[in-house]
């Protein structure tokens, strides 16, 4: 005699789609059944998602409009207006890639040599007004020097 | 979609008018909005029409199509949540236009009008959830419930396995479980 298939609380609510749908063979149909009829916690909440669907089914969803396919193709006919087929060709979205990969490495090289040149610039800045310090400092020393020697 | 993939115009008019509904009403239930489901409905087949040389007949129209719809759906949510919670917002509020076309709907039909009243409120309740599912989720749970697309077709749409589409579709009904709490 063959065995009859069980489902248990998981198996079951797993199959709760297929059960909806009637996509389960019928062995497997059978022993959701029983497990259904056996289990009151399955068989509440099957009856809540079944009637869920159920309710969701009678919805009023909207029709397409009349004339809708009309105005897809005049909508088709405007795109390939706007948008020439030629621009899909692969040459030349290769071409402005490469296009936009070289100016942008050329952009990125030009403001990095920017940058660095305008680093140098400082940084000479910054010597030359040390040094013009340093200049002053002597001036200044060379100064008290001379009043000094200049009174004994 | 052959005969369309050679440029026959009269050939797409006529798969645009099969598919039209399946396309806007899926767009629709991910965004919740019937104008904006429309126009992005427009953009599928203008995508299915330019890359129909790409289209491979192995593959099953429908599958191919809904990865389109699938993969229009995903900006328009990127684009919503780049725009902000104004219109993050305005995603989870169900459309006017169709909410009252529904309830002229459900109030000819049924014969008890807060019965009526309260099924509307609970659509709209589960159109709201849905709508904020995680993207594969949401995508799993309406090709599933309201396209009937098979678990193997869904999964060639998420380009994922059969086993990860059950997972989908259990942690969306675990989701969708815990924000309905109370009506579900």
């Amino acid at each position: 005699m063959k065995a009859r298939p069980e489902m248990n609380c998981q198996q079951t609510k797993t199959n709760f789609d297929e059960r909806l749908d009637n996509r389960l063979d019928a062995a497997q149909g059978a022993a959701f059944d029983a497990h259904v009829a056996s289990c009151s916690a399955c068989a509440t909440e099957w009856r809540a998602y079944a009637g869920m669907w159920a309710t969701v089914a009678k919805q009023v969803v909207p029709e397409p409009s009349v004339g809708f396919a009309e105005r897809t193709l005049r909508r088709l006919d405007e795109n390939l207006t706007e948008h020439p087929r030629l621009w899909l060709a692969p040459l030349w979205r290769w071409a402005l890639a490469g296009m936009l990969v070289v100016s942008l490495s050329a952009g990125g090289w030009f403001g990095w040599r920017t940058q660095h040149e305008r680093k140098a610039d400082a940084q000479a800045e910054v010597y030359v007004i040390a040094q013009q310090d340093r200049l002053e400092d002597f001036d200044v020393i060379a100064t008290l020097h001379l009043l000094t020697s200049d009174n004994p | 979609m052959l005969r369309a993939r050679r440029g026959d115009r009269q050939a797409f008019r006529e798969l645009v008018e099969r598919h039209q509904r399946g396309v806007i009403q899926t767009i629709y239930r991910a965004i919740g909005d019937s104008w904006e489901a429309e126009d992005l409905a427009q953009r599928v087949f203008v995508q299915v029409w330019r890359s129909a040389s790409r289209y491979q007949p192995t593959a099953k129209f429908t599958t191919w199509l809904f990865t389109i719809v699938h993969n229009v759906i995903l900006n328009e949510h990127r684009r919503r949540s780049r725009r902000g919670a104004e219109s993050l917002e305005a995603l989870s509020q169900p459309d006017e236009d169709t909410e009252s076309f529904g309830t002229q709907f459900a109030d000819a039909t049924s014969p008890d009008p807060a019965r009526a009243a309260s099924e509307r409120e609970l659509q709209a309740r589960i159109g709201v959830a849905i709508r904020q599912l995680p993207d594969n989720q949401r995508t799993a749970v309406v090709l599933c419930r309201f396209e009937g697309l098979s678990y193997e077709e869904i999964a060639k749409v998420l380009r994922c396995s059969v086993p990860a589409v059950k997972s989908l579709l259990h942690r969306a009904r675990e989701t969708l479980k815990e924000q309905l709490k109370g009506c579900y």
